[in-house]
């Protein structure tokens, strides 16, 4: 009965409107406070972003100085048989017919723009590409040119079929023991349009070989699609059936630099350190990370708008390999990204509120209190923002986190 | 570090002249300021009579004695939802509350002791309140809604027993267990929701307390009944987590009330009561508490038949200090009220309406008025 007597004491009220107060209100109300600190400890920018063989796209392009970069294609299970029309029994490939080709994927560009002189390459470097697959931007040298063809701008697009040499193929079939296998590299040339996007075999769209290994018409043709058996491990194989080739890159950045974006990739990491007196006891409403961008002309495409976003950085203390670390990225749906362009200079500001409010009553320990920067075509432009870090010597260009805070109520009654 | 300013949004209050007072706790109507608004722990019976009954109302949980009149065993509920219109200067503001203020259940024990167990609202806290304000830092300007919020009251948990040394006298002792809980809700909703997120702070006080109370009720068939009644408040402290936020006395309450009876189908009332606030001080800083006396006049007449029962006709008076105020001048209020009783069920059951008119006012130009709608529904099982 008692409880019940409780419960049943139960009121409810609606007040809205304002004119009664102040007078009638409660008071004071509740100040702001608001601090730029100093609060990234630890910064840094790790390239390798989406891992070699991850990509989703390709982006060859042949920027003079700036840029050179290609696609390299593994075909390392060739066919050696074939069957021929109403035939019951295979027969050995013993000749190709002509007409092979290499069947590309592209994604439309700038359909007014110059045509665009697509580049087979062998790049075929034995065990050495096995090894270390990115050794392969050397083997992009004219000696090993095996065709090409001039694409106008507006047949850049869909399915593009590059010719090959079928003896080249024969002679790879015919091939006994580990080199029984094709590797192709995909360029552009520099003169004409000298940039386009293919897709990848990760996205369902890889480079396809397609012969016809008879003189017979009706014999049907085959189809060679990407493929890797090295290294051992299957999982790292499989992903290095295509992978992007970076030939020329454009230079490191210098140590006092953040860089995001560019190609190979690059994430930027950030650590913070903020005061628990702010964090812990009071309530953060706005918390605005200022990175001072540092002009780069000479980048990638320097004038074109790059989108940047940030992340949270949600690997635990125990992955303490950044690189590591920044593959594993949380992103706030409600976060818009940023536009700049590389060749610009000053102020950015990024709102990153939600993030510290989820850093606070947690451990540093288990819940690192970092964020990471990624470019939202990540990997398939080359174009990148640099940032001032906590080494530039000028303060004033250093990473800086700007606080809005209210100070928490409680106490006496109101 | 940089010193941020504030402002009030000026167009806002533009029009009100209450200067100086925005430093005052306060809750938005002049009824519920500090503390909150007392009901008066008065059935609906009584509360139509304008409370003149109070203190010989066996319904009503301020004297003990008279549940020693209930005969036999009741059990009853209340609800009053009150609507209210602030005005300050020219400019009015509508307000609404829904109270659930008393609940009581008791039986007699043999012919000469009854029980009851009550609990009622002695403070009612629930409020809310919605600002428009900005503040100016580093010459940017940031502008909110602030929404300020109070769910919850202090309720008075008695439990009494009544004796009857003669037939025409009753005398009672209560223990009141005086508890509750408030939830304390301060709201920052920014115009500006990229950048900023929505500052929510919450805080519960709970309340504890106790206190006796005393009282005796004789009764003169065909000529008059007094009660008077007598409270004395215990320690009574606000607790936010484990930590004492507030300390002070339960009110200490005295009152008395008489009826003639000596018009057949007629009753006439008058009571007079005094509640001790100022113990309270202690509880909150900065509450501005007032003494006064509360007093009311009523009558009670039979009316025509529902049935074949007489329908009980009801009206009175009231007059009263509330106990808090924003500014250092009280809140008089003024009600009159008026109702009826039904009997039904062969008398089972008895439905009491009443509507009461409040006017509350601090002298200056801030005025409320309110309707209360009073509904009281008892049960003899």
């Amino acid at each position: 009965m008692a409880a019940a007597a409780v419960a049943i004491g139960a009121c409810d009220e609606q007040l809205t409107g304002g004119i009664a107060c102040p007078a009638l209100c409660p008071g004071p109300a509740l100040t702001m406070r608001d601090t730029t600190l100093f609060a990234v400890v630890l910064d840094t920018s790790i390239a390798g972003f989406p891992a070699l063989g991850g990509e989703g796209r390709f982006y060859i392009a042949s920027l003079g100085d700036t840029l050179e970069t290609a696609a390299a294609i593994r075909y390392d299970s060739l066919p050696k048989f074939f069957r021929g029309f109403n035939s019951p029994d295979d027969s050995t490939i013993n000749v190709i017919d002509t007409g092979s080709y290499v069947e590309l994927e592209i994604l439309a560009r700038d359909t007014l723009a110059l045509p665009t002189t697509i580049e087979l390459y062998d790049i075929e470097i034995d065990s050495v590409g096995d090894e270390d697959p990115t050794t392969v931007a050397a083997a992009f040298t004219p000696d090993r040119l095996l065709s090409s063809r001039t694409v106008p701008a507006d047949s850049l697009r869909g399915t593009v079929r590059i010719p090959i040499d079928p003896n080249f193929l024969l002679s790879k079939i015919l091939v006994v023991g580990v080199l029984n296998r094709v590797r192709l590299g995909v360029k552009v040339a520099q003169t004409g349009n000298p940039r386009m996007t293919m897709l990848t075999d990760n996205s369902v769209g890889g480079a396809t070989i397609v012969f016809r290994p008879s003189l017979d018409t009706l014999v049907p043709i085959i189809r060679v699609f990407p493929l890797s058996r090295r290294p051992a491990e299957a999982v790292i194989a499989r992903e290095l059936a295509d992978y992007q080739v970076v030939i020329k890159g454009p230079p490191e950045p210098p140590p006092f630099v953040l860089r995001v974006g560019g190609l190979p990739s690059r994430r930027t990491y950030l650590r913070f350190d903020i005061p628990p007196a702010i964090l812990d006891s009071s309530n953060v409403v706005r918390a605005t990370l200022i990175l001072t961008q540092r002009p780069n002309p000479a980048a990638p495409e320097p004038t074109d708008t790059v989108s940047m976003g940030h992340f949270g950085v949600v690997a635990g203390a125990a992955v303490t390999d950044l690189s590591r670390a920044l593959g594993f990225l949380q992103r706030l749906a409600n976060r818009d990204t940023i536009n700049m362009v590389a060749a610009d200079s000053g102020d950015r500001t990024f709102e990153m509120i939600d993030w510290v409010r989820l850093w606070r009553g947690t451990k540093p320990e288990k819940t690192p209190r970092a964020i990471a920067f990624a470019t939202t075509l990540e990997g398939e432009i080359p174009r990148l923002a640099d940032f001032f870090s906590t080494e530039e010597v000028d303060a004033s260009v250093r990473p800086r986190l700007r606080l809005t805070y209210l100070p928490r109520v409680g106490g006496p009654l109101p | 570090m940089t010193t941020a300013r504030r402002w009030t949004f000026r167009a806002l209050v533009a029009s009100l002249s209450l200067g100086g007072a925005s430093a005052v706790p306060a809750q938005g109507t002049l009824s519920t300021q500090g503390l909150g608004f007392p009901p008066g722990q008065l059935s609906t019976h009584a509360i139509t009579m304008g409370g003149a009954t109070g203190e010989a109302d066996a319904q009503s949980p301020l004297n003990p004695a008279a549940i020693g009149f209930m005969l036999g065993a009741i059990v009853m509920m209340q609800a009053e939802p009150e609507y209210r219109e602030l005005r300050i200067g020219d400019r009015t503001q509508r307000t609404s509350v829904s109270r659930f203020p008393l609940f009581h259940g008791g039986l007699q024990l043999g012919s000469r002791w009854a029980v009851s167990l009550s609990a009622s609202t002695l403070f009612d806290r629930t409020w809310e309140t919605v600002t428009r304000d900005s503040q100016v830092i580093n010459a940017e300007t940031i502008r909110h809604t602030r929404t300020q919020r109070s769910d919850g009251s202090i309720n008075d948990l008695r439990l009494a027993v009544a004796f009857a040394p003669k037939p025409w006298l009753r005398i009672g002792v209560g223990g009141h267990a005086l508890s509750g809980r408030d939830q304390i809700s301060t709201i920052l909703a920014f115009d500006d929701t990229v950048r900023f997120v929505t500052d929510v702070q919450a805080s519960s006080v709970s309340f504890g307390g106790n206190a006796v109370s005393i009282g005796a009720q004789t009764l003169f068939a065909r000529k008059a009944s007094v009660g008077v009644s007598y409270r004395k408040g215990g320690g009574i402290s606000a607790y936010e987590g484990r930590e004492t936020v507030g300390r002070g006395s339960a009110p200490d309450h005295y009152g008395a009330s008489l009826i003639y009876l000596g018009i057949t189908g007629t009753a006439l009332a008058v009571r007079v009561a005094r509640d001790e606030w100022s113990n309270l001080d202690g509880m909150a800083p900065t509450l501005n508490i007032h003494e006064g006396w509360d007093g009311g006049v009523g009558a009670d007449v039979t009316g025509p038949t529902y049935g074949s029962r007489p329908v009980a006709l009801r009206v009175g008076g009231r007059w009263r200090t509330l106990p808090f105020s924003a500014s250092s001048t009280p809140v008089k209020e003024r009600t009159v009220s008026g109702g009826f009783g039904f009997p039904m069920a062969r008398g089972a059951v008895q439905l009491n309406l009443g509507v009461l008119r409040a006017w509350r006012s601090d002298g200056a130009d801030t005025s409320e008025n309110g309707w209360t709608i009073s509904t009281g529904f008892a049960v003899r099982p």
